[in-house]
């Protein structure tokens, strides 16, 4: 939806990760088959109770599909996970787990008819949110991403991913990767926080801040159903028009001040951005030669029928619409390259384009 | 006065446009007129894009490393085609410092990393266009 990796148009992605999804629960039931995500959708500007409506919107879609092809509501819902993470107000990330858990069980058990815990269960994998962080005076960073991870623990994530404190200039360091960990272990075996479940539960403002965020979340849905639903809104752009319309405004407010940032435009200090750069990551340009040299070697080393009658057999899936984890797999083993089946799979299901925005 | 032509890229597989977009939308706002390419062009097309629309600025935004090898790339094929006095070459996104002096050997005329201003932005094409047009730059 919006993390700029996407292949195929909205149709067939979701039949691909239905594909997915029916595969795993048929064949590899206790592997989690997808893991729903919201922070992309954020981070691409949504509003994140917007953020999470698309969410939920997709994961129904997921669940709906999968019903569709006869695979068992709980097992569906068992077999899904989600992705939603801290922004900067740190009682609105806790409220907003919170709220998220309550509406999933809510969704799954009136919606669609789901009656195992496992099915109901919000399974959250709680991330930080890098775009919070900043390039100026970088080691602050380790400040949010604390708050990030605390906000996660207290709004009840099953388990927990944080940004590194260099990631708004460069591929992390292991250095910086460590410290985040180190959060993560500081917050887990010292601090004590997660040793109980919703601590903040009762609290009046945490409440209605839940409620709030609960009822908010909802009516994004109910507006984007009538309005053709996820992928009618992702197909006229209306979507994305506004997402990049809210990026826009967001970044105007940072720029006029409306929103303090720490370093960015407030409390700034003059840098030795050479010193801070030093560190980045560096490709070196011979990598390319190196792969391509690789992928010929590769595709000219292989059994060229074999691999041909396997990408047959994944072409023929495409048409018919049959399942195509199965000779997907197969033509893999075979030596089919990804580079090839992208190709294969955009000539059947088509290529997307992002609207434009402007 | 006809308003001045921008061509927005993003070139690879970096899927990262919020800024490539939020940039396009300033840059709309002050009154130019803006195309914004969208995903995973390559500098071909790119230029060639820009060519065909007559654009006095490219800009490039890059996150993901590669900024040396495209932006040269694009300057090349610029200069290929006698173009590169007519258009102005801007690059933007996760660009260090060390590499500014390179890139404005290889032809880059205006560097913008993540952080940079929208007025600075609109006041710099303004300033490199009107140079041009007065034959300030060879």
């Amino acid at each position: 939806l919006a993390r700029g990796l996407f292949v195929f148009p909205p149709e067939p992605s979701l039949r691909l990760m239905v594909d997915v999804v029916e595969f795993c629960v048929r064949q590899m039931p206790r592997f989690n088959a997808i893991s729903v995500s919201a922070p992309h959708i954020r981070s691409a500007g949504a509003l994140y109770v917007q953020a999470l409506a698309y969410m939920f919107l997709a994961a129904e879609q997921i669940v709906d599909e999968a019903v569709r092809r006869g695979v068992d509501v709980n097992d569906v819902g068992a077999s899904m996970s989600f992705l939603a993470g801290a922004d900067n107000d740190f009682f609105e990330t806790i409220c907003r787990h919170r709220a998220s858990r309550r509406l999933w069980a809510r969704l799954m058990k009136e919606r669609h008819g789901a009656t195992d815990r496992r099915a109901l269960t919000y399974r959250l994998a709680g991330s930080g949110n890098p775009l919070n962080l900043t390039d100026r005076q970088p080691l602050s960073n380790l400040a949010r991403i604390t708050l990030q991870g605390l906000a996660n623990v207290l709004g009840g994530c099953q388990s927990l991913v944080l940004p590194c404190w260099d990631e708004a200039f460069t591929i992390p360091t292991e250095d910086a990767v460590r410290l985040s960990l180190n959060i993560q272990r500081i917050l887990g075996y010292e601090a004590g926080v997660a040793d109980v479940v919703d601590p903040l539960g009762g609290s009046y403002f945490v409440e209605a801040l839940t409620d709030e965020i609960e009822r908010r979340v909802a009516g994004v849905m109910e507006e984007v159903r009538g309005r053709g639903g996820l992928i009618g809104c992702i197909e006229d752009g209306s979507l994305h028009r506004d997402m990049a319309q809210r990026a826009f405004e967001q970044e105007q407010a940072i720029q006029a001040g409306e929103r303090v940032v720490v370093g960015v435009n407030r409390f700034e200090v003059e840098e030795d951005r050479a010193a801070i750069e030093s560190s980045m990551h560096t490709v070196d340009p011979s990598v390319e030669a190196v792969q391509r040299e690789r992928v010929v070697r590769y595709r000219a080393t292989r059994d060229q029928a074999a691999a041909a009658a396997a990408m047959a057999a994944v072409d023929r899936s495409l048409e018919s619409g049959e399942n195509v984890m199965e000779p997907l797999i197969a033509a893999v083993r075979a030596g089919a390259t990804l580079g090839e089946l992208v190709t294969l799979m955009s000539s059947r299901l088509g290529t997307y384009h992002t609207p434009i925005p402007l | 006065v006809s308003p001045i032509r921008v061509v927005i890229a993003k070139v690879g597989l970096d899927g990262h446009d919020r800024g490539a977009q939020v940039v396009a939308l300033a840059l709309q706002r002050a009154g130019f007129e803006v195309i914004y390419t969208g995903l995973r062009q390559t500098p071909e097309a790119v230029v060639a894009t820009a060519l065909q629309e007559d654009a006095a600025v490219i800009g490039v935004s890059l996150l993901s490393g590669a900024h040396r090898e495209v932006m040269q790339r694009i300057c090349t094929l610029l200069k290929q085609r006698g173009a590169k006095d007519e258009v102005a070459v801007m690059v933007g996104g996760n660009i260090p410092e060390r590499d500014h002096p390179d890139l404005r050997a290889m032809g880059v005329d205006g560097i913008f990393p993540t952080g940079s201003r929208f007025e600075e932005i609109s006041a710099w094409i303004t300033r490199a266009v009107a140079e041009r047009a007065s034959g300030g730059v060879r």
